[in-house]
């Protein structure tokens, strides 16, 4: 299978110069882009040590892993562990259900917000303008998840500034923080504040790069601005809009673990367990190490199959994807 | 060949974890085989340290503490020279305390250094993230030399067994006085520490006192004209929505007493045991009851509106500070509250009685906490170092009268605390860096003291007193059951779950039984018949 690593493009540009697909040898190509392979050499070495050795610890999914033991002395299980996914065991499915559903809100509500935000940030005229609004909305991006959580339980929880003011006014209070129903709201709320201005970046940097006689010459036809953002703007912007989301794809069962733990407390696990907490909460805090390390792998098995099914549905449409086989 | 995306060797590690699996059997693996998780050992002789006599007279059949009124004017030496072997000597423990300052701001930290004759170099944990932190430990395989368990931990005898050093060569029967400290330590209180017929460790003791009650601001009560306390659930019920005042911000809770009540209601302390068979406390038709009277005070608003969204230490701050009047805590935190506390001079607290549920006396129960915190173990390859680190252990745990244990307390004199008579009342530089949260490494057994405040040392030993009184123990104390080793954690975490969701009003009561006969199919029944064995067997070896 010939694939190309999507962490690294600079060497890809580098090793597939235009032209026929014909390629030289491995020794060779290594040769010519020697100074390219050093420079991303530092990357790839923390990448091997945080990334591709760890995952050799995901044999403890086949065994009755005890912490203590290791992986050298603990007990082989087979594929015990993995009954949890078939066994309807109700926590698990809850977790599952839970996920699936911000994994919907998420691809669809949260997903296209930066493309909506970019096209509106795009069509400023002033250049000074764009630039303050565009630091406003970054900023949040920066700041860890205990934080925005400590934040918006301070406006909005139940001893928060919105309540206490509304509370001494002998005011009915808001019930938001802790309200079980309420709760993907809210971590969508989070998720669109903290990250939605972050996101745009990308976009943005697409759309200076449209060639500006396009937008010329669809005006010289007539084109309105809405036509022009239509058929000059999206269809530029489509290649990276559909890079983005098959890479999305494939962490999309991930869904927000540190935001979620912080609040499961106050709205409990029916509500607020996905399969990253319910990993952590039966693994590392229930000591079930071996079924949160299966249901681990089997969450990544899922993410991986989508993001093949997904570049193979681009490849079908004409698209680039993440790579070409 | 291009090189592998990331994902697709997550598919071939996979893949090659299934082949290797092929290949592997469990041949020459396993856990320790249960009989000789209570098999017997000489435990330490019990040399009580010549101490003091006590204002107030502790009781050790009832396991009530000495109280004492002041402190020595001229402390006892009880040591010569230095305990450590000038080497460093790493340790993780957990607080539940603000985490003091580092070492390089912390003079009472550099001093403890020089007089252990060791850098000793402490990890703190907070409490609530302890259980978490202990587990990565452990399996990052980078435990220090000397750490903290916990009695509850999943899988205990195997992982000391495995990880921690036998300490009956150091400890056992009269070998324990070369550790005058240690010998010291109540014998009940070295249970915990037999595992495989081996001392595999130094107990923190605690006797009762953590043991839980609802504590009082004595102080704002009587300035609303209060000083009796309720005498059934009712009145209490009625007293908190008296003393709310949201408007101010001002709440009478700030947790659900969930525990207090089905202490007035007289449920029995973990399991109930009769003739030899055992039944878990949460299958009782009283809990029933008790979620129904906690739903009430939810409903009335008399709980602070975060009271579920905060954790640890808010809730302390909330009684501290006034802005509530009561609170679920256990003895132990008696010193914290008086060192945390933001009222002022004024500040007061005290016991409130459990009344009986429904009015009638002597219904109230008070589960005793268990005697034994934690246990300290010694990692399995510092056997060089054992003597110098249980010499330090020993020095940590120098008891009430002490120069020691004024020192190990209080710290410096002039710096950590000022003498108010013979009395060290600590500084506000005192109560931040002394709390260095070695009191869960080694310790004496607790006096009740608090230094130059006679009467909230008298309401420490009055409500002790009381709590003991109305004591109920869990007869399951000290028996091992592997189910409740392995799962026990997750089911009752489960149960937890459904408790807390009861409470905030998502799930009714009546999803109670369903969740006690899941905890009970899940693993609870086999819990139970484990116990009973345990019980029984530990029946046969006494008579």
């Amino acid at each position: 299978m010939a694939v190309i690593e999507d962490t690294a493009p600079e060497t890809r540009r580098a090793s597939a110069p235009p032209g026929p697909r014909r390629q030289a040898p491995l020794l060779v190509r290594i040769l010519r882009d020697r100074t390219v392979l050093l420079f991303a050499l530092p990357g790839m070495l923390v990448l091997i040590a945080f990334q591709y050795y760890p995952l050799l610890g995901n044999v403890i999914a086949f065994q009755d892993f005890q912490p203590y033991l290791g992986i050298d002395e603990s007990l082989w299980s087979g594929f015990r562990n993995f009954s949890v996914l078939i066994s309807n065991d109700p926590a698990f499915l809850n977790a599952l259900r839970n996920t699936l559903i911000l994994t919907l809100i998420q691809a669809v509500l949260v997903f296209p917000l930066p493309i909506v935000l970019a096209l509106i940030l795009n069509s400023l005229m002033s250049n000074r303008m764009r630039q303050i609004v565009q630091s406003i909305l970054y900023l949040p991006h920066f700041l860890s998840w205990v934080i925005v959580v400590a934040v918006f339980q301070q406006m909005l929880g139940g001893s928060g500034l919105v309540n206490s003011f509304l509370r001494s006014h002998g005011m009915a209070t808001l019930d938001i923080i802790g309200n079980a129903d309420l709760f993907r709201a809210l971590l969508t709320s989070q998720v669109i504040w903290k990250d939605t201005g972050w996101a745009t970046i990308l976009f943005l940097a697409v759309l200076a790069g449209i060639d500006k006689a396009l937008y010329e010459a669809a005006s010289v036809d007539g084109a309105s601005r809405f036509r022009q953002m239509l058929h000059v703007t999206l269809p530029g912007m489509r290649p990276i809009i559909i890079l983005l989301f098959i890479l999305q794809l494939g962490s999309s069962l991930t869904v927000g673990f540190e935001q979620i733990i912080l609040q499961q407390a106050a709205v409990g696990v029916d509500a607020s367990e996905v399969l990253d907490t319910y990993v952590y909460n039966e693994g590392i805090a229930g000591g079930q190490w071996g079924t949160a390390a299966a249901v681990g792998l089997a969450k990544s098995v899922v993410g991986l199959i989508l993001v093949l099914t997904a570049n193979k549905i681009a490849h079908a449409f004409g698209e680039q994807g993440v790579y070409k086989a | 060949m291009p090189r592998p995306a990331r994902r697709t060797v997550l598919a071939a590690g996979a893949a090659g974890a299934a082949a290797v699996l092929a290949a592997c059997s469990n041949e020459g693996r396993g856990g320790a085989p249960a009989e000789f998780v209570n098999a017997p050992v000489e435990m330490p002789r019990h040399i009580p340290f010549p101490g003091l006599e006590p204002d107030l007279p502790g009781d050790p059949a009832t396991g009530l503490m000495d109280a004492y009124f002041q402190y020595p004017a001229q402390p006892l030496v009880a040591t010569s020279g230095a305990p450590g072997d000038g080497k460093v000597v790493e340790t993780l423990v957990r607080t539940d305390s603000p985490v003091p300052p580092d070492v390089s701001r912390n003079a009472f930290w550099q001093e403890l250094n020089s007089r252990l004759g060791s850098e000793l170099e402490i990890n703190i944990v907070p409490g609530p993230d302890w259980g978490q932190k202990f587990a990565t430990t452990v399996a990052g395989d980078v435990l220090p030399e000397v750490f903290c368990v916990d009695g509850g931990m999943p899988q205990l005898p195997q992982f000391m067994d495995a990880a921690a050093l036998d300490l009956t060569p150091y400890l056992s029967g009269d070998r324990v006085a070369d550790y005058p400290f240690l010998a010291n330590i109540p014998p009940e209180t070295w249970g915990p520490t037999a595992l495989n017929g081996k001392i595999m460790g130094v107990p923190i003791p605690r006797g009762v006192m953590s043991t839980s009650f609802l504590y009082k601001r004595e102080d704002l009560l009587a300035a609303k004209g209060i000083t009796e306390d309720p005498t059934s659930f009712e009145e209490f019920l009625a007293l908190c929505q008296e003393l709310t005042v949201p408007r101010e911000n001002v709440f009478a809770l700030g947790s659900v007493p969930l525990d207090l009540i089905r202490q007035m209601l007289g449920i029995p302390n973990g399991w109930v045991e009769k003739d030899g068979s055992l039944t878990r406390n949460l299958e009782l038709e009283e809990q029933v009851e008790a979620l129904e009277a906690a739903r009430r005070l939810v409903e009335a608003e008399v709980l602070n509106p975060d009271t579920f969204a905060v954790q640890g230490n808010d809730v302390k701050n909330w009684f501290g500070s006034g802005r509530s009047y009561f609170t679920f805590d256990t003895f132990s935190a008696w010193p914290q509250f008086i060192r945390e506390q933001t009222s002022g001079e004024d500040f007061s607290m005290a016991m409130l009685r459990t009344p009986g549920y429904d009015g009638s006396p002597g219904t109230a129960v008070s589960w005793l906490g268990n005697p034994t915190y934690g246990i300290s173990a010694i990692r399995q390859d510092a056997g060089d170092r054992v003597e110098a680190i249980l010499n330090v252990l020993n020095y940590l745990a120098a008891p009430f009268g002490t120069e020691e244990y004024l020192f190990r307390i209080y710290g410096a004199p002039g710096v950590h605390y000022e003498l108010s008579g013979t009395d060290p009342v600590l500084t506000d530089r005192g109560a931040s860096e002394t709390q260095l949260g070695f009191r869960y490494l080694a310790d004496s057994p607790w006096p009740i003291y608090v230094p130059g405040n006679r009467r909230s040392t008298q309401n420490w030993y009055e409500g002790q007193k009381i709590a003991v009184g109305q004591g109920s123990a869990d007869p399951t104390l000290g028996l091992y059951s592997e189910t409740k080793s392995t799962t026990g954690g997750s089911i009752d975490g489960r149960i937890n779950d459904l408790t807390n969701d009861i409470l905030q009003g998502r799930k009714p009561v009546s999803a109670w039984a369903e969740g006690v006969r899941a905890w009970k199919a899940d693993g609870g029944d086999r819990i139970r018949d484990e116990l009973e064995k345990a019980l029984a067997d530990r029946g046969d070896s006494l008579a």
